[in-house]
């Protein structure tokens, strides 16, 4: 049995650019921990946004990564996705990642975007997050 | 305003394998043990599917369960594939369904390509399960 614990929702409209091909930090989440009385639980964390690809970009990998105090861990895996649009054009990017965590840590997930074989930057338009703490 | 009253989610970075054009469960949430007779299940499945040789469309479904035989949540729609077979790309789906009488439930992600000739990869995948 688990229960939902805390919710942090955070929505960004003020754009952003992805440096050609630098992986770019675009949507920072809202901590989110596992408190008293559970020890352990799970940090689900949905993240959405518009990328605008930058010329010549092929893909993105989209990753998400956990930051406790100033480590910047991969959750999950860095997957290389298709373009699936011509570059100049605005595709939307999705994740859903699920990780266990320990009562004592607190946890902000953030998305990051990189550009494969792009020459000029991209633009991330808007994007949202949500984190749930569950245990 | 209804409460969340129990909630479950799992990810998985294995790769699992589908086989041409063979639905497979690509993943599982948690039993859940329902909190009254009568609740509301919100599901929310994410993955990332390298899709195999001449794929053109993939179906995406939620099944309770955790076999392909299990019923179906919603509808089984193909979506064309957005990119060229042997690529990557991501599938969502969020379902929504009132269950009555029972006691545990777990809900899976499966895919299904079509016209395929070659296997299927997904890279990683999650699901979230919430019951009001």
């Amino acid at each position: 049995m688990a229960e939902l614990l805390r919710a942090v929702g955070r929505i960004n409209t003020s754009g952003q650019a992805v440096t050609t091909t630098s992986e770019s930090s675009v949507a920072p989440g809202l901590p989110v921990q596992v408190q008293q009385p559970r020890v352990a639980g799970q940090l689900v964390s949905l993240h959405w946004g518009q990328l605008t690809l930058g010329t010549g970009t092929t893909g993105i990998t989209p990753r998400v990564r956990r930051n406790v105090v100033s480590s910047a861990a991969l959750v999950g895996e860095a997957n290389l996705e298709d373009a699936l649009v011509a570059a100049g054009q605005t595709r939307p990017v999705f994740m859903l990642m699920v990780e266990a965590v320990a009562e004592s840590d607190r946890i902000r997930h953030e998305l990051s975007v990189q550009q494969a074989a792009a020459t000029a930057d991209g633009s991330w338009l808007q994007g949202g997050h949500l984190g749930l703490a569950i245990g | 305003m209804a409460d969340i009253r129990e909630a479950a989610a799992a990810g998985q970075t294995t790769n699992v394998t589908l086989t041409t054009t063979t639905e497979a469960v690509i993943i599982s949430s948690p039993s859940i043990a329902l909190p009254a007779n009568m609740v509301r299940a919100i599901i929310l499945a994410w993955a990332q599917l390298t899709t195999g040789t001449l794929t053109t469309t993939v179906t995406p479904r939620i099944r309770r369960g955790t076999l392909i035989t299990d019923p179906l949540v919603g509808e089984a729609n193909a979506e064309n594939v957005k990119a060229a077979a042997g690529q990557t790309e991501p599938f969502m789906i969020l379902l929504v369904e009132d269950i009555t009488g029972f006691d545990r439930v777990e809900y899976s992600l499966t895919l299904q390509q079509a016209a395929a000739t070659g296997n299927g990869t997904a890279l990683q995948a999650s699901i979230l399960v919430l019951l009001q």
